[in-house]
């Protein structure tokens, strides 16, 4: 589903973020991806999500070459990506409905068939209470469980999440984990970036340790 | 993607209502501009045809003329093309005109009953169709008025070509100002929608980034953003129609209140078709300007590529 094969990431400046890197991640697995900060993690997402390309070697997504996909087929191949932030990115002024409602309107689906489908994944997450919220009347987990919910919204091959619990506790930690696990239950490859080492371990789960943008890990 | 660009529309409105009412303001005022420059175009044309309309050509004719040549040169003239009207006026009516006119300036010119003491000679006044334009009818004038003076028994022949040349000079330097006016408005305009849709999009920047991220295409995205901008123009333009027209209800209640009593029947409003073109200018002005801004927009493709969208 995901796979990396002698990529190599050098910005503008000379940084070169990635070196040699080379993995794949088969349909329906859950990664942990961790690392120091400027490890390359982020990096390695947005190549993953096609904000960026890499310098050489090959990055291949759900079936597609990154590199070789047209400007005009990026918001189609972006529909088979759910993307997750430390920092939500959710939209302000909207309710928590018209957020998650986002991936489905832009694909032009049915207002019945939005309304179905956004009621089902916020009942998913526990917020079908607060779907008239708005983000700022939210706890840093509610926002997050939004942000999860608008990744899931319209079923996506691949999940990946960067730093998903940089901002939480211990406790909503654990539930946003818990709620990622469900997704990947359901089939999809969820890949999730990390800092936090002792989930790691609890969750036992394949992890791929990154460092000076090399792999130094795969187990 | 009607229900969000309802909400985007409200959410500008409600959300960033001072630029909003702004840019309304400045757009009615640049697009009023227009309509009065077109408003003031069209008054001087209308004028200049309702007086253009009584031009009317003057041949004078040879003392002593006998009356069957009159008779054939007045069928002449009358078979000419473009001519209405042929008046025979007599030395007689001449003179009766001119004491009418002017004999109280000089009570004792043209008091001899004797026909050879009148100096006035007999004239064919000529009119010629109303229903051609200033510019058309100067030059139709001037060959008319060529051929009738090659005409025999024709002394002399003139159409007030002094003032009438004089009049359609003006009007072309008018059109020019006016052209240039517009294009002058046009520059303003485009700045004016431009420079507010891009504080909406540097707004909604956040906004553009999520719904790439979820999968919208460039051309949703920048959608809104049009639609916002046509909107403007064409809401700009509608106030700007009904300031222009209380602005000339105000001048012309002016004039007539001053004694200028004609211009309160001269029907002088901006017309049917002058209205459309505000319109449409504005609607216009707002899709170009706000499409220069958002061209960009929703081209985030790769991170290196797209460094800004502004």
């Amino acid at each position: 589903m995901i796979e990396f094969h002698h990529t190599y990431k050098a910005y503008s400046n000379g940084y070169k973020a990635l070196r040699d890197v080379t993995f794949k991640i088969g349909k329906g697995e859950f990664v942990f991806l961790t690392g120091p900060s400027g490890a390359g993690k982020t990096t390695m997402f947005k190549l993953i999500s096609a904000y960026d390309r890499p310098t050489s070697g090959n990055v291949r997504v759900a079936g597609r070459e990154i590199s070789l996909l047209k400007p005009r087929e990026l918001p189609f191949f972006r529909r088979h990506v759910g993307v997750v932030y430390q920092d939500f990115r959710l939209l302000r002024n909207r309710t928590v409905f018209e957020n998650v409602a986002l991936p489905l309107v832009v694909r032009g689906e049915s207002t019945l068939s939005i309304e179905r489908r956004v009621m089902d994944v916020l009942d998913q997450v526990s917020l079908f209470s607060k779907k008239d919220c708005l983000p700022l009347e939210m706890s840093g987990g509610e926002q997050q469980r939004v942000a999860i919910a608008r990744a899931l919204v319209h079923q996506p091959e691949v999940l990946i999440a960067d730093e998903p619990t940089g901002n939480l506790d211990p406790t909503l930690t654990n539930e946003i984990i818990a709620l990622l696990e469900k997704a990947n239950a359901r089939g999809t490859t969820v890949f999730v970036a990390t800092h936090d080492h002792d989930l790691v371990k609890r969750k036992k789960a394949r992890r791929i340790d990154i460092n000076l943008g090399e792999i130094q890990l795969d187990q | 993607m009607n229900n969000y660009v309802l909400n985007h529309l409200k959410k500008t409105i409600t959300d960033h209502s001072a630029t909003f009412l702004a840019t309304l303001f400045s757009m009615s005022v640049v697009l009023s501009c227009l309509s009065l420059i077109l408003l003031a175009r069209q008054n001087l044309v209308r004028l200049a045809e309702t007086w253009g309309q009584d031009s009317e050509i003057t041949a004078y004719l040879e003392d002593g003329l006998p009356s069957k040549e009159q008779k054939e040169l007045e069928q002449k003239i009358q078979a000419m093309d473009h001519v209405k009207q042929v008046q025979f006026v007599s030395k007689t009516d001449a003179a009766k005109k001119f004491l009418e006119r002017m004999g109280h300036l000089s009570p004792d010119f043209l008091q001899s009953d004797k026909p050879e003491e009148n100096p006035l000679p007999a004239t064919f006044d000529i009119k010629i169709s109303a229903d051609i334009s200033l510019t058309e009818r100067i030059d139709i004038l001037k060959q008319l008025a060529t051929q009738i003076s090659e005409y025999s028994g024709v002394s002399d022949v003139t159409f007030g070509q002094g003032w009438i040349e004089s009049w359609g000079r003006f009007l072309q330097k008018f059109n020019l100002a006016t052209l240039f006016a517009v294009g002058v408005v046009l520059v303003i305009g485009l700045l004016i929608i431009g420079n507010a849709t891009r504080v909406s999009m540097e707004r909604r920047l956040e906004e553009v980034e999520v719904l790439e991220l979820v999968g919208a295409t460039r051309r949703w995205i920048q959608r809104p953003f049009l639609i916002e901008g046509a909107l403007l123009g064409l809401g700009s333009a509608l106030f700007s129609l009904i300031l222009s027209m209380f602005l000339n209800k105000a001048v012309l209640g002016y004039f007539s209140s001053a004694g200028w009593m004609w211009i309160e029947n001269s029907r002088i409003e901006l017309s049917m078709s002058s209205a459309i073109v505000i319109l449409l200018t504005g609607l216009g002005f707002g899709l170009l300007g706000s499409y220069f801004c958002v061209r960009k927009i929703g081209g985030r493709n790769f991170q290196g590529e797209m460094d800004s969208y502004v």
